[in-house]
């Protein structure tokens, strides 16, 4: 699904140059569940912003679904995304002046021309349980609810890479199973998933998990 | 079954966010909506007062070649005086002599009796040559205009004078009395467009009756300035040209006094409404109207700008989550410019719905005559949604291209967007916000001083209680007036002194000085408070001089005729010409009064000889009566009674002098009323702007304001810094509004004879002023932010 050959990633300002990403590597393969896991500051959410191209590398190269990405221009990388990469955030990041429909509806608005099924909005609201909310506002659900609702979100343009950034660390454990649960199946139907986490327990749930430390990768385990 | 999402779909979707966003931020939407409404409304009340002005007498065919002859009297150091009347033996020549003038037509303004069925009304009509109707090919509702004009009982109306003198619309062949002459109605034109014409009576008749003005300005060796002459020239040729051929054609007509000083220009029919010599101010005041309704509609989309950034600054998430579903930076960036493409057509249908409802009320105020006719000219419309289409893309550019420009990463990590940015826009911005708001304040100041000083100080004479009475000075009717226990004085003077001064040359050595004649009785001058500063009144006959002998001068005319002091000119003899035909008039100098005139001070007070004489043997005259100032009603209902019970047959026309001298200001009041108006429109946005401004700053430095609490800063010390960084662009606005309000006004100052200085205070004054306003709409939401708990700006993120 996706090839990471030797990436690096560097901030620089006038005085210092931070190495965000050193010459990682990495290959996913379609359907895998991958937790990626690692202090703070060791660059885990610089990955998911390359894999999940809203960041460039500043070097090496990045084959997403068989497509070199380094080097495209904006506009592509940004319909690449659409088409193919959805996110699921720590702080679910539902838009507060839409309902629950509306906020899954904006993943399919910057799909071009791919179609989608009739009610799709509907289904994969049905999926995470939460078609009865549909009305609602992000701020009148609870924390477990929002996250519910951001993966259905994710889920809706039917994408084949899903960046799940600590979907747990903001919620009680109950709700935290119960979204681990929700990317598993997402995992067996044949959907790329990427997860950071801090959680071991969650880390559990993937297929395989990779150990960051210093923009490095520096272990591998494999379930 | 699948589907693409439409275009419908996502519509939809763009419209409830960006209902639910106005929703969300009701009050400052509102503001940056209701500031973009007055903006847009002023641009809009303009733009119909200026297409009146511009588009005047365009309904004429062949306008682009038709002109009027206006009349310009001037000499050696005078002021050039316009007069849209113009010689009336001219016209003749020109047609014989001008092969450049495709044809030349007259009109002569005249206020007569009309007589029908027994009724007599007074009516202003014009006696008009049949040519006219060949050079303004208005358009004929029935008839032949110009073979009407040829007979001399021919009359031609418009169809509304039709309709209020005949009662139907079509009355051809209708007779009525004109001037006491029967008349026979033979063609009807349309009614030309209201407020679009210098035509502005509706009934011509025949320049050939025997009632004619005509009769006697025609006649060889009269020089009369009464008549409208228009002229159409030939495609291709040049009215520099005509005129140019014109001058040595009228030369001939000129008697001795004129020559040199009378001259005979063209001006475009088109150009008559804004000629800068006939309408003294109705360009600069169309200019003034546009830079302020400009600075109006600048201030208010500054404003939008702002607060739209402000607000949108809000919206950090949803434009990460859209870029993160695969969003374009040019798909976020198109969402905000329609949002602010729709705010500016709503606040656009605002705009046009504050002027239909206020309409009445503005042209009320500023003497304009505009109408919003979208129903008849459904073009302005368009017009007006075009402007606000390219008005919202303006507004909507800056926040479009900010807020689709941020790295979408950083957003969806919760940072917000904007910490520790310094917006240099949004400063500059409200800088030049508060320049156009203290330059308003100033210009509103100096207008005001003004006309303060024009009615007052510069006035120069004493016209309280004083009251003017249209006539020839009837003696009975000034003798009974006299005897009225509630009037102090009366006499008479020639009617002409309050509109216009007639004015000639009078010979000193080898020059020719121009000089205004005045005729009045002696009398007049105690009554305007007026005392001579050398010699006396009391040498010259109270009711006239049959013979004038012995003349009045001021001390201009001392200075100018270079009679050295006051009372050194007492005694001299000065040539003074002729009102007709003859040698000059040797008369002696009994007297030297101060300087005063009763026309605007926007002309200096030229050289005066005052003639012992009721009035001008060829022009109208007036009584003037100083009451005593008490009982006032009932000496003006005794004044009204006697002026029938003397036999006089017009009804009275009469006003006070201190009414004359308001109508004269009346452009310097409006022009108070534009600029207080303006200002104050100008201040509310631009404390809403800032207002805006401070919320932005207070999210910006929630942070930073948390920490310097967490360390032990105050409240009043969060606050000053706060109002400190608000403060800046105001003071910055300062160096921007003061050189070019400096400017501004001291050329507008200029253009007055007599005026105030340009105090200096009034620019720190302003400033105060903005900074006051400024301190004031920031205020409250900077102390909400200083006086949170530093707990609460530092869990911000």
């Amino acid at each position: 699904m996706l090839t990471l050959t030797e990436i690096t990633k560097t901030y620089s300002t006038l005085e210092v140059e931070t190495r965000a990403l050193d010459a990682v590597s990495l290959e996913v393969a379609e359907g895998e569940f991958l937790a990626v896991m690692g202090p703070s500051g060791c660059g885990k959410s610089t990955l998911l912003n390359v894999l999940g191209l809203l960041d460039r590398p500043t070097g090496g190269s990045y084959q997403l679904a068989g497509t070199e990405v380094t080097g495209q221009p904006a506009a592509k990388l940004a319909r690449l995304r659409g088409e193919h990469v959805a996110f699921i955030f720590q702080n679910f990041n539902l838009i507060d002046d839409l309902t629950v429909a509306e906020n899954v509806e904006v993943a399919l608005l910057y799909r071009g021309d791919v179609p989608v099924t009739n009610n799709r909005v509907g289904l994969v609201l049905d999926q995470v349980g939460m078609a009865h909310r549909a009305g609602h506002r992000p701020q009148q659900l609870s924390g477990g609810q929002q996250q519910r609702v951001a993966i259905a979100r994710a889920l809706a343009g039917n994408p084949s890479l899903i960046l799940a950034d600590e979907p747990t660390g903001n919620l009680d454990s109950a709700n935290g199973e119960q979204v681990m649960e929700l990317l598993q199946q997402v995992a067996r139907s044949g959907t790329t998933v990427v997860m950071v986490t801090h959680s071991h327990r969650d880390a559990a749930a993937a297929q395989r998990t990779v150990e960051m430390l210093d923009g490095r990768i520096v272990g591998e385990t494999r379930l | 079954m699948s589907r693409r999402i439409g275009p419908w779909t996502r519509a939809r979707h763009f419209a409830i966010t960006y209902v639910r966003n106005l929703q969300a931020n009701r009050l400052l939407s509102a503001i940056a909506i209701a500031g973009l409404s007055i903006g847009l409304g002023g641009a809009l009340m303009l733009a119909l007062v200026a297409r009146d002005a511009l588009g005047f007498n365009a309904f004429v065919p062949d306008h682009e070649r038709t002109y009027l002859a206006i009349s310009v009297l001037g000499g050696n150091g005078m002021a050039p005086i316009y007069d849209e009347p113009s010689n009336s033996r001219a016209a003749g020549l020109i047609q014989a002599n001008l092969p450049d003038v495709e044809a030349v037509g007259r009109l002569s303004e005249a206020d007569v009796a009309l007589r029908r069925n027994g009724e007599t009304t007074r009516a202003k009509i014009y006696w008009a040559d049949p040519e006219f109707f060949d050079v303004l090919r208005l358009p004929v509702v029935a008839g032949r205009p110009k073979a009407a004009l040829s007979s001399p009982d021919g009359l031609v109306m418009t169809q509304s004078e039709v309709i209020r003198h005949f009662g139907r619309a079509n009355a051809l062949g209708a007779v009525i009395e004109v001037a006491g002459q029967p008349m026979v109605l033979r063609a009807i034109i349309a009614d030309p467009p209201d407020r679009m014409t210098d035509l502005d009576r509706g009934i011509f008749a025949s320049g050939a009756s025997a009632k004619s003005d005509f009769r006697t300005s025609d006649q060889a060796g009269s020089f009369s300035i009464s008549s409208r002459t228009y002229l159409r020239l030939r495609k291709g040729a040049s009215a520099p040209a005509v005129e140019h051929g014109l001058a040595p054609l009228i030369e001939g007509l000129l008697p001795v006094s004129m020559r040199g000083a009378y001259t005979m220009r063209l001006v475009s029919i088109g150009a008559l409404a804004l000629h800068p010599g006939l309408h003294p101010g109705a360009r600069e005041r169309l200019e003034v109207g546009s830079l302020v309704a400009a600075f109006i509609l600048f201030i208010a989309v500054a404003n939008y700008v702002n607060l739209s950034t402000a607000l949108s600054a809000r919206r950090w998430r949803e434009i990460g989550v859209r870029a993160a579903c695969g969003a374009t930076r040019g798909q976020i960036a198109r969402q905000f410019l329609t949002e602010a493409v729709a705010t500016v057509l709503i606040a656009a249908l605002l705009g046009a719905a504050i002027i239909e409802l206020t309409l009445p009320y503005l042209n009320a105020l500023f003497q304009t005559q505009a109408a919003f006719d979208y129903l008849l000219h459904p073009i302005a419309l368009l017009w007006l949604a075009a402007a606000a289409v390219a008005i919202g893309l303006a507004a909507g550019a800056y926040p479009a291209f900010v807020l689709s420009g941020f790295p979408p990463a950083g957003l969806l990590r919760d940072r917000g967007i904007g910490a520790g940015r310094r917006s240099l826009v949004a400063d500059l911005l409200v800088a030049v916000q508060f320049a156009i708001l203290i330059g308003l304040l100033i210009a509103l100041a100096v207008v005001y001083q003004q006309r303060r000083f024009a009615m007052t100080e510069a006035l120069r004479f004493d016209a309280d209680q004083l009251i003017v009475v249209d006539g020839p000075c009837p003696a009975s009717f000034r003798q009974e007036v006299g005897k009225l226990p509630g009037v102090r004085g009366t006499s008479c003077a020639e009617r002409e002194w309050l509109d216009k001064n007639s004015f000639t040359f009078v010979p000193i050595g080898d020059q020719r000085v121009p000089t205004d004649i005045i005729s009045l009785l002696p009398s007049s001058l105690p009554l305007l408070g007026i005392a001579p500063i050398g010699g006396s009144l009391s040498a010259l006959p109270p009711d006239g001089e049959q013979e004038v002998e012995r003349v009045v001068v001021n001390e201009t005319a001392v200075r100018r005729f270079g009679l050295g002091s006051a009372s050194g000119a007492i005694g001299k003899v000065i040539s003074v010409p002729r009102d007709g035909p003859g040698p000059d008039i040797r008369a002696r100098i009994v007297a030297v009064v101060p300087d005063f005139s009763l026309h605007s001070i926007a002309t200096p007070i030229n050289s005066t000889i005052y003639l012992d004489r009721p009035r001008s043997p060829y022009g109208p005259g007036l009584v003037m009566i100083k009451l005593a100032g008490r009982d006032i009603p009932e000496t003006l209902a005794a004044i009204d009674r006697l002026w029938r019970k003397t036999g006089q047959q017009q009804p009275i026309r009469r006003k006070f002098v201190s009414d004359h001298i308001e109508e004269l200001y009346r452009n310097l009041e409006r022009g108070t009323w534009i600029f207080g108006l303006f200002s104050g429109v100008a201040a509310l946005l631009s404390a809403t702007g800032i207002a805006g401004m401070a919320i932005a700053t207070a999210e910006r430095r929630t942070k930073e304001i948390g920490i310097r609490k967490a360390l032990g800063a105050r409240t009043d010390q969060v606050l000053i810094l706060l109002l400190a960084r608000l403060s800046r662009p105001v003071l910055w606005a300062n160096l921007i509004a003061w050189p070019c309000a400096w400017w501004m006004m001291r050329n507008w100052l200029n253009g007055f004879a007599y005026r105030v200085p340009l105090h200096l205070w009034l620019f720190p004054a302003a400033a105060v002023v903005a900074l006051a306003i400024t301190l004031c709409s920031a205020g409250i939401q900077a102390l909400n932010v200083a006086r949170r708990r530093p707990i609460e700006a530092l869990r911000y993120e």
